[in-house]
This record gives structure tokens, sequence and C-alpha cells, in this order.
């Protein structure tokens, strides 16, 4: 008996999003028209990007397994960003401003420029910028990050359903890409991407963080979430197929499997490597679900996930634009 | 391809007859379509329908039991290509891998006791070692004989590892009964271990180089009597091996061809815990990891128990005590339910306030706030016992709590259910709207 | 500053407000839906509470009743511990009543296939009449019909004088958990015992010579009726003391009529879906419409969806909220006199022009007019997709409050619709909306397409149709398609009364409905949150 596999065509293409310009290299995303890794029956003219987190101050809830890769730089963004990309090989970077948040050292949009500035002239590659994610706060300090680094394309994250027109203002004045994050829901993914459409924001600047819940906290969640997305996607929906971003480092390592001492549960092993385990476990299974851009925060885990990537897109380039 | 409700509705009788414990033809044929219920509960339905049914409903990937006895594990039967579509239904199976060489017989009982006795409780399940896939010792057949039998004797499932048809053949001979699976070195000729297979009544792992041939062995092994069989998909790495992971799946499901309808058999080699990760999200049904630790284990049965969760479930949130931003014991203590909108909506909005708060959300079995309410579930009562069980006076030094504006009637119940010193606070009903309330209410009775 | 608890009961709301705040404080800040719509200045009387413990300023006492005394909670200041219960049934207005029927012959009217003139209970003369009612959780409507020629000779309505114990269904089957089943039970049949007489009176009829009732409602108001615990109703899944209820005798609810004149309520589908919907599908014409599929959705407190035809037809109802009925709205109020019931806006000039019933400023919005107004504030982009106000709201038309920001209706900007009342009409129409959608999903992929919609419900006739597909309440379908049935309930249970066919149809129909608890479909929640936009997330609207 014969075996015939068709592939399988879809109608729609994933949108691709330059991140950077100007001086800075800029990179792309997505592009992809076929099912997330399925290089066998579609193209995918970027593979996925591969991100590191750093912290504008030094991180307080981080497992020692995360922070040992980056003694002697934490808290020092510019210093970070450089071992991120020198040393780590990470495409690109992730500055969390987490010491802006009211509750964690409330320092002020001006400070959080001077690190993004700091960041930007410490290495040549695009910049995803995080803000406190508290409200007012989130609007004041990326917006004024937005309009302090106009034209270097930097990623802002994120805005939300209930609260996305100043950053989507910004992100248009200034040539930003935005991220539209909803809450593990592809409708509210939808309505937040048509809310931005209707405000002036260029599909093709923007990513959708479908909220990542990490190994054994809700990854399942985002993992059939992604795929639907996709799903409709690639049925041609147009909006939602933005690419993706995943924050997999944070929820990996929020996981309490991911630092408990192994000699608090012997049989869970030894600890550093079971969380830089849990962060593959988490990443690898989004990225096959969609991420375009997973932002992880151990080095190792960046380079097997590497390892594993290059060999699948050996023949597209890393995303240079 | 499966039946719709309204399909199947038409086959049945349409006499509402209420034999099959529904109250109309309709409710049982939405019930067939989706896989809860069989047939057989109509006794009238005609024999057009149970043709049509029953060619809808045979199962388009075979089921395989390893083992027997408490522990014997059953793969297989998925049904669908994507979890969201219904659920994928038999989690694989974790193998161990025993290489026995140069073991005591007192480090190999050590060994499997161990294994037999790993457990771990995760979120209301208990990860165990599924089974043991003991390799064959060249040179030494008795080695692993006797570790195959220590393995069975102790109730484990266990795969046989072959390196040649005669080791097999000891192996297998010897533990028949408890139906191990028997799996040949990669690309073994033909009918050699499908012969042994189907004499002793086991399963049997076939492998080719490629997808056709693996269909074709599939088939061959079918024609000299092997009832039960795994494919173990080919591929030189990740991207060849997801490529036939997903081939297989696929041409199961549309049963392009009836050599691939069977689950699929993946062996993980020492540092190559990603291709277990993707074997797990991608359809692989039954794995052998190698000699791993906890740090390899615990994630992967994490993963597994996340895909193999019914995602038909409502989102929820874990019930507990969360902290929004910093909490002291002056900050706030709000209640809500734990269904995952509800609780992203208040997390959110509370974020945006700038005031860290504890947000204590309570086990409402995934409602929101009001259908919970309405359903008993969020009762004074209730809300009250998760209050005490999540130690949430230990949390703050103040004795307020500020309940959702939708169910302002509980707060007399509330308030006497939690006892002397309480007092419980409306909040507002839309979480928009949590803002203004916190800074008005929580500023001007200064609790804090 | 000394604090002091204010209880309400039968609620069992409760709060804490500092010495000297009005009753009404506490109220508000109970979330009792204690109404003051003068404002609070003492002026309209619906604010009317009894203290049952607790100091009352002698000054503010109005009068006595049961020995507990009667304040207005506007004026009245708290001055120590307070239980207090409301007294808001004796203000209920009445409906406005309307010769809408009377004259009328409803087998000639309304029978959706022929049927003849044969009532269910024994007439001989002239003298003989019928009635039919429908207890709507809202209102109460009933028709007094000479049962030898099927004319209808009076008709009256009023509100359910439940309604203080509960606006919902839920907050009633919680009254009469706590003890309130007796009251309420004595109340609607006093009500509608008073109702009969007065479209006796109407017609100049002697209501001795009532042979039988015809009884329609939700399963809730049926046991309520009736004095059954209706407890097992909310319930998961549903268990109501039953469906069907056997006649009983009208002297036994106090209703005039010859003896043993038979009331027969009209059996139910599920506890969700009564013998209201039931009749009001067969009135529609569904048992005998062999190969369409039609919808049948009566919006009120619950949105009650029917789908299906002759054949089969599955039933849901889903928790719309009061925001239909002007409940839950900040400026919410029920169809009467000064409410604003409908809404155009010429962007261009950035006017918003309002019809207020009654002309005169409005006093606050009802149902239709909310949708009217979201509608035409949508269209108009001065509220975006989510329902918040973007910013081409122009400065004149906006108001702030602690609440944010509205959009002024009266010249005062007293009334004002606000982003938290667009947020409750948007989520009370995305439930019917996602219900629909559940219904026919749960049909399987390929489901058939609905050739009919018929609407029914409080709005009725009233509801802006353009409007309610426009903000995705309804789905769009060729407006012809759809058609009112002013109150399906009322001239199901009229049918029901008159034709001993017309009963056996909804009896043997009953056994074709499906009950489908939405709770149960996997992806109504996805639905759900997909329908809470403007005007919902499906790609057909946006692809368009």
């Amino acid at each position: 008996m014969a075996l015939e596999l068709k592939p399988k065509k879809w109608p729609g293409t994933i949108r691709t999003v330059t991140l950077g310009g100007g001086r800075r290299r800029t990179l792309a995303v997505g592009g992809g028209n076929a099912l997330p890794l399925h290089a066998f029956e579609g193209s995918f003219p970027h593979r996925p990007l591969l991100a590191l987190e750093i912290t504008d101050t030094a991180p307080g809830r981080w497992p020692a397994a995360a922070t040992e890769p980056w003694q002697g730089v934490l808290g020092q963004p510019a210093a970070a960003a450089r071992r991120a990309v020198e040393g780590y090989g990470a495409d690109l970077v992730m500055l969390h401003l987490a010491g802006t948040h009211p509750d964690r050292g409330n320092r002020s949009p001006d400070d959080a420029v001077a690190d993004v500035r700091a960041v930007l002239d410490a290495v040549p590659v695009p910049l995803i910028v995080r803000g406190p994610g508290a409200g007012r706060k989130q609007n004041d300090v990326l917006a004024r990050v937005a309009e302090a680094c106009g034209g270097e394309g930097l990623v802002l994250h994120s805005a939300c359903q209930e609260d996305y027109r100043t950053l989507a203002a910004v992100a248009v004045a200034y040539g930003h890409v935005l991220v539209a994050e909803s809450p593990i829901d592809m409708n509210i993914a939808k309505q937040l991407n048509i809310l931005l459409a209707d405000a002036s924001v260029d599909l093709n600047r923007v990513l959708i963080d479908p909220l990542t819940g990490g190994l054994g906290y809700g990854l399942e969640y985002t993992y059939s979430v992604m795929q639907r997305i996709r799903l409709a996607a690639l049925g041609g929906d147009p909006m939602l197929n933005a690419p993706v971003v995943c924050l997999a480092g944070e929820e990996a390592w929020k996981a309490k499997e991911a630092g408990v001492p192994r000699h608090k549960e012997p049989l869970w092993g030894d600890e550093r490597q079971r969380g830089i385990n849990w962060e593959v476990a988490t990443a690898l299974p989004l990225v096959e679900a969609g991420a375009e851009i997973v932002v992880l925060r151990h080095p190792e885990a960046l380079a097997r996930l590497r390892r594993q990537l290059d060999g699948w897109f050996a023949e597209t380039n890393r995303g240079v634009a | 391809m499966p039946l719709t409700g309204l399909q199947i509705f038409k086959l049945l009788p349409n006499t509402n007859c209420r034999k099959c414990g529904y109250a109309t033809c309709l409710a049982f044929a939405m019930k067939l379509a989706a896989g809860r219920e069989a047939l057989e509960k109509c006794p009238d339905a005609s024999e057009e329908a149970r043709a049509a049914l029953g060619a809808a409903s045979s199962p388009p990937i075979r089921g395989v039991t390893v083992g027997r006895g408490p522990r014997a594990i059953t793969v297989g039967e998925e049904t669908v290509f994507f979890r969201h579509e219904k659920t994928f239904v038999r989690r694989p199976g974790l193998f161990a891998l025993l290489d026995a060489k140069g073991l005591s017989a007192a480090e190999l009982d050590a060994r499997l006791d161990q294994w037999r006795d790993t457990r771990i409780e995760r979120a209301g399940e208990t990860f165990q070692i599924d089974g043991v896939a003991v390799a064959e010792v060249p040179g030494s057949p008795e080695v692993g004989v006797k570790a195959a039998v220590a393995a069975a004797e102790r109730g484990l499932p266990v795969a046989v590892l072959a390196a040649t048809a005669e080791g097999a053949a000891a192996m297998a001979e010897k533990i028949k009964d408890q139906r191990p699976l028997l799996a040949p070195p990669a690309h073994a000729p033909d009918g050699l271990y499908a012969n042994l297979a189907a004499r002793l009544a086991i399963p049997l792992v076939v492998s080719a180089r490629d997808l056709p041939g693996l269909a074709a062995a599939a088939m061959a092994a079918t024609h000299a009597g092997v009832a039960d069989i795994l494919l173990e998909p080919p591929g030189a790495d990740l991207r060849a091996l997801h490529h036939s992971l997903t081939a297989i799946r696929r041409g199961a499901l549309d049963r392009i061809h009836p050599g691939l309808g069977h689950p699929v058999f993946l062996r993980v080699g020492a540092g190559e815990f990603e291709k277990a990760v993707l074997g797990i999200a991608k359809f692989a049904s039954l794995l052998v990891l190698p000699g791993y630790g906890g740090e390899n284990w615990l994630p992967l049965w994490t993963l597994r128990q996340n895909i193999y969760t019914d995602p038909q479930k409502p989102l929820q949130v874990q019930p507990g005590l969360y902290s929004i931003g910093e909490p002291h014991a002056g900050s706030p203590l709000l209640v809500t339910s734990n269904f995952s909108l509800t609780y992203f909506m208040v997390a959110t909005e509370v974020e945006a306030t700038g005031l860290a708060c504890h947000l204590a959300v309570v086990d409402a079995e995934g409602l929101s706030v009001l259908t919970a309410w309405s359903a008993g579930k969020f009762s004074g009562e209730r809300v009250a016992k998760n209050l005490r069980q999540m130690e949430a006076a230990a949390r703050v030094k103040h004795r307020t709590v500020i309940i959702p504006g939708y169910v302002s009637v509980i707060s007399g119940e509330l308030e006497d259910a939690l006892g002397e010193g309480w007092r419980v606070l409306v909040g507002p009903q839309e979480a928009s709207d949590l803002a203004p309330f916190l800074k008005d209410v929580w500023s001007a009775i200064g609790a804090g | 500053m000394a604090v002091h608890r204010v209880t309400f009961s039968p609620s069992g709301r409760s709060t804490q407000v500092a010495g000297g705040a009005t009753i009404l404080d506490g109220a508000e800040q109970a979330r009792e839906p204690l109404r003051a719509e003068c404002g609070g200045r003492g002026a309209c009387g619906r604010c009317l509470v009894r203290i049952l413990e607790g100091p009352a300023p002698e000054y503010r006492i109005l009068r006595r009743d049961a020995g507990f005394p009667v304040v207005l909670a506007c004026l009245t200041p708290v001055h120590g511990s307070l239980t207090v219960s409301p007294l808001a049934e004796v203000e209920l207005p009445k409906l406005v009543s309307r010769e809408r029927y009377t004259g009328l012959a409803p087998i000639e009217a309304w029978a959706p296939w022929p049927l003849k003139l044969e009532p269910i209970v024994a007439s001989s003369g002239d003298a003989d009449l019928g009635v039919a009612v429908d207890i709507g959780t809202t209102t109460l409507r009933l028709l007094l019909i000479r049962l030898s020629d099927g004319v209808i000779v009076g008709e009256a309505g009023a509100y359910n004088p439940q309604i203080p114990r509960g606006a919902d269904v839920i907050s009633r089957i919680i009254a009469a958990e706590k003890g309130l089943l007796e009251e309420m039970a004595c109340a609607v049949r006093g009500s509608t015992a008073s109702l009969i007489r007065e479209a006796a009176e109407m017609a100049a009829a002697d209501p001795a010579g009532i042979r039988g009732y015809a009884v329609a409602g939700n399963v809730t108001m049926i046991h309520l009726l009736l004095a059954a615990d209706p407890s097992g109703i909310r319930q998961v899944p549903s268990q109501p003391q039953a469906l069907a209820f056997a006649p009983v005798n009208a002297a036994s609810l106090g209703w005039p009529g010859r003896q043993d004149a038979p009331v027969y309520t009209v059996p139910a589908a599920g506890g969700w879906v009564g013998g209201d919907i039931v009749a009001g599908a067969v009135r529609a014409g569904f048992s005998r419409s062999s190969d369409a599929i039609a919808l049948y959705v009566d919006l009120g407190t619950n949105g009650e969806i029917v789908l299906g035809g002759a054949d089969y037809a599955l039933a849901c109802a889903c928790s719309a909220g009061p925001a239909f009925e002007g409940g839950g709205i900040r400026c919410g109020m029920r169809a009467d006199r000064g409410a604003v019931d409908g809404a155009a806006l010429d962007a261009e000039k950035e006017v918003l022009k309002l019809s207020v019933i009654g002309g005169a400023d409005p006093r606050g919005v009802c149902g239709s007019g909310l949708i009217a107004l979201a509608d035409a504030l949508f269209r108009a982009g001065w509220i975006d997709r989510g329902g918040r106000f973007t910013g081409r709201l122009p400065a004149r038309q906006q108001v702030e409050g602690r609440w944010g920001i509205g959009v002024r209706l009266s010249h005062d900007g007293k009334v004002a619709l606000w982003e938290r009342d667009i947020a409750s009409l948007i989520r009370a129409k995305a439930a019917v909306f996602a219900g629909i959608r559940s219904l026919l999903a749960s049909l399987g992929p390929g489901f058939p397409r609905i050739q009919e919609a018929v609407v029914s419900g409080n709005f009725g006739r009233f509801l802006n149709l353009p409007a309610a597909l426009g903000i995705g309440l309804l789905p769009s379908m060729p407006l012809a398609a759809y058609r009112y049935l002013d109150n399906g309930s009322l001239e199901g249970a009229a049918l029901a009364l008159l034709s001993r066919e017309f009963l056996a149809e909804i009896g043997a129909y009953l056994s074709r409905i499906t009950y489908v608890d939405l709770a149960d479909l996997p992806g109504y929640m996805d639905e759900f949150v997909g329908a809470s936009f403007l005007p919902h997330t499906h790609p057909e609207l946006l692809q368009a």
C-alpha cells in the first residue's frame, strides 16, 4: 500500500516584524507559512530568536542557579547586556525595568532612560524594554523611554486591553515595536490587536505576548492558546498573525521546583541542572507552539535551545533582515 | 471523521424514550459525539446507525498495553492532533533504562526497589517510573534475563531492548506472561522479531529508515500475527524526528495508511533531554529515558502532566493568597474567585493602582464570582473557610476583607463566619473600579 | 468617630458607616439596591425602610408598621447599629396599562397554525371567563378572556411584588431559603388577585365567572407562586421540585372564580428554561416548522434561548444580568416616564440626540435606550470596541467622577452613562450572543443556518433591532429574518387556555426540547470572552 503524505498548505502567513533599526542591527521575526517548526512543509525565512533577560536593579527573587551566570554584573544593565550578547550569544536582550516599580525601588522614568541608553550604547542588538507593569508607572516609564530612544526600534513590553492608548501612541510616534499582552486568551489577544489597529498602530509593528505559564504552572494553557492563535493566523486571520514573544525564563524560574535545593527534596535531584531543565522544558514547547522570540534567563538554557534550533533552521539566516 | 451530534441524532429513532437515561435523543447524540457515551445504551438503534457509528468510533490509533497487574500501562488511543481539540487521553509511559552490566545482584535489587518505590505527588497526580527498559548485554545474555525477571517480579512493566534475536528470545520468553514490550535493535531485519512477538503474544516495536518503510514494517508485523505494535520513528536529529512524529500522527488521524495507526516508541539517549521534551509534547507514547536523576525526571513528568490534562476544564488559578506588589501587614486584603480571567482582571487592576495588596483567591471551582455565588460556591461560609485555610489572618494586622461588589449579599454571612473582630467591606462590582475604590475607601478608613 | 453597623434584611447585606451618615449612604456602601430617584432629597419616597432593630430618631419616623418605625433612608442618620428592611414594594408603580389586547381574539390573532376554540375548562355561557397569566421576574401581566368567543375583555399588569426580595431569580431563591417563601407566594398571589379584579372591573365582568387559569412563568416564579421550595433550582445540575405541576384550585391561591376553577401552569423544559419560554416557542410556531431552523430569544434578566424546529430544539439560559432592564446601570431605570429609550448621534456635528419616554429631561436610561446609546456611541467612535471612551468624546459631553469618565445625558450631568455601565451592557449582551453561538456549536461543525429569529421579552417591540445587531447582541442576519413577539409567554398562555390542542402541543413539544447547561459546554467561556467586545471578535465580521 502506497503511503502518500501531502504537505499541509495554509492561506495565512505570519507577519514579519523588524526589530531594531537606524544605526542599530536589525533582526526580523515571523514570516512563516506553516505550523511552527514544520520546516518540512512550509518556509520560515526567519528562525526563532533567543533573548536573555537583564534587570536594572539586582533581582530580588531569582534562585541562585539563575543569578550565578550574572555574578559581577547584576544590577549593571550595560555590563550584563555585553555579557549576554558577547559572552552568551543572545540574539537580543530584554531589559526589565523592575526597579521602577513603586514597590521595588520606585526609580524614576529618567533613571529608566539612562539605563536603556546605557544598554543601547553597550550592545548593537535590538532591545526589548519591559516596564514595571504597574499601571500608570508602566506608561510613564515606557513612554519616556520611547520618546528618548526614538528611532532605535525598541520592543516595548507591554500594552494590555485595559490600558493600551498611551503606549500605542508613543510606539507609533517614535517608531517602536509594541508587545500586546493578553491573559492566556485568544479572544482577548485578538481584541487587543483590533484595538491597536483602530488606534492606528501598524500591525507589522506588533508582537503578541500570550502570557506565559511556566512548566507545572499553566504551561499547558499557554501552549494551547498559542496553538489556537497560530491556527487562526495561518487560517488567514489578520488580527492574530503577529509573531509571538514568551517570557519563558521568568516563568520557569518562578516555579518552586526550579529553586528548591536538593537537600530539601532529594528525589528532585541537582537543583542547578533542574532549574535549567525547567527553563528548557518551558521554552521548547512554547517554540513548538509558535513562539518567535523566547526570553530566557540562563545562558545554558539558551545554548541548549540554540543547538536544537540551529540544526532546525540551518538553511535560514539568524533573522538578520 | 467523527460524526457531529446532529448527524448522530438523525441516525437515532427520535422517540425520546429515555431508555438511554437522557431526556431526549438529541441530548444522547451530543454525548455520543463527545465520546462520553456508548451507542449500546440505545436499545432501539438501527443497524445502519450501529454501522455508521462503529466506523466513526473505531480509534485511529490502537491502544497497546505493556505489563500486567496494577502497574500495567496502556498507551495510544489518541484521537486528536492538538490537545485543545478534545484532549490527549493516554499519558505516555516513561521507562527507565536499565543496563545491568557489571551490577551485582544486590545492586540490581536495590536499584529496582528504588525505581518501584519512587513516588512524587504533584497537583493530584502521583509521578512514578512507569516501567523498566532492560537492555540486552551482548555476550552475557543471562545478565539481561536476570534483570528482566527481577523487574517483572516487582510488577514493573518491562521493555526488552534487544541486541540479538537470541538474547531477545531469552529475555522475553521468561517473562512473556507479564506482557513485555519487545524492542529490536534499530533497523533489524523484518520477520525475525515479529515471529517471536507473535509466538509470545507480546507487543512489538517496529522501525525503518523512512516513513513508508515504517508503515510497511507495521503491516508486515500485523501479517506475521503481532497484535500490538509500536512505531519507532526515523529521525537522526530533532528536526527529522519532529517531522516523523508529526507525519505519523497526521497520517493515523487521516487514516491514510493502516500501518501508521499505532502508538510511538522513542529512545532518548544521555544528553538528549530536549528530545524527550519534544517527544512528550509531540505524540510519543512510550519513552525510554537513560539513567537520569530527578533533575531530569521531574520536569519531564511535569510536562507530561501539563500536556495531558483535560483542556476543557475551565482555566483555573491555584487557590491561595497571592501578593500583588509587595504587600505588608497593613495592605488591603481582597477576595476573588479562582476563575483565571477573573483573577487576571483583578490582579491587573490592583497592580495598576500601584497599591500593594493581598489577593485571596478562593476555590470557586473555576467559576466567575457571580456564577460561583449562584451555584453556592462563593458563600460566606466557603469564603471564610478558604481564608482560614490560607491563613490570611497571619498576613495582615487589620481585620478587614474586601469582597466583590457582585456578592455584596454575603457580607453579613461572611462576617459571622469569620467571627469577632472582622469586618467585611463591599468592593466595586467591576475590577476596573478598584483603583478609585482603593484610593478613596482604603485611605479613608485607614485600616493600614 | 463612632462607627455603626447597618444590616439590610432580608438581603443580609451589611456595612459599617460613620455615625451621622444616612441609612441610604449605608445602602450604597453595602450595594443594597435601595432606590432614591430624587437623589436623596426626601422627595420621591422610594427609599422607605422599616427599622427592625436599633435606634430611630423620633423626628424622622413617618409612621409605624406592625410596630416598626418607617423612615426615609435618605434623610435618616445612623446613631447606632441598625437592622432595616426596605419597603419598596409598597412604592412600586403600576405599569402603564394600555388597552393593547382588549377586543382581540387570540385564536385568530396569534395561532401559529389553525386552531379551533376549545377551552381547557368547561364553559357554558357569556359570563364564563378564563384568565391567562404571565408571571415574569419583573412584571406580571394577565388577560381576562371570554370563553364563549375567545375574545379578550380585560387586561392588567404590574411589577412583580417580589422585587424587593431581589431583582433576579437567584436572589429570590436565596430569599426563599431564608424563610421568605410564604411571604413571596402571598405577595404574588395577592398582587395577581388584585390585577384580576382590576381587569374584571375594566371589562365590567364578574370575576366569579372565571372558570380557570393558564399561567406561564419561569420555573422559579412558578415555584414561588405555588409555594414550592425553589432551592434545588440553583443547584448544579438544577433540581426543581417539578417541571410540571398538577393544576391547583384557584381558591387555594386566593384567586376568584367558580368553585374548583383550576389553575394550570405551563410545564417547563428544565430548571432554567421555564413554561414561559416553551409557551413562547410553540406560540412562535417552532413545533410546526419542519425544516427551517429558528431562533427564539427572550431578553430579560435571564436571556433564554431556544434553537431548533419541529424535530428537535435546544434550549439554554444565560445569566445576562439585569442590564437589559436598566439594572446594574448607575443611571438605569425601567422603561417608565423619563427613561431614555433611544439615541442617535450625529458624529459630524458631535451632537447626541436622545429620545425620552414622556419627552422631558431624562431621569435615567432603560434597557432599549442603553442598547441604542451604546450602538450610537460606538458608531461615532466615542467609545472603542472594548467599550472605553476615546479621545473623540467631546469635552462638553464628558462628565468625570470618582468612577471615571461618562457621557452626559441630562443637562445637569446627573444622568450620565459611565464606562462601567457600558461594561455591564457588554457583559449582558455577550452572555446572550455567546449562548446562541454555543447552542449552534453544540450541534457540531457545519451546523445549519438560522433562517428566522423571534425576539420576545420585556423590550419586545421596543428593541432597536439595528442597534442590537450593531453591538453584537443578536447575530448578524438580514433584518427581515427577525420578528418580534410582544410577550410570547402571555400569548402562549392565552392560546393554551383557549385550545386543548395547543396545550397538548406544548406537552408534546417539551419532549423534543433538549436543555443544555451552558456551563457544561466547554466552548461557552471562550464564546463569552469573544463576544465581550463591540460587536464581537468573530472573523466573519472583522474581515468584512
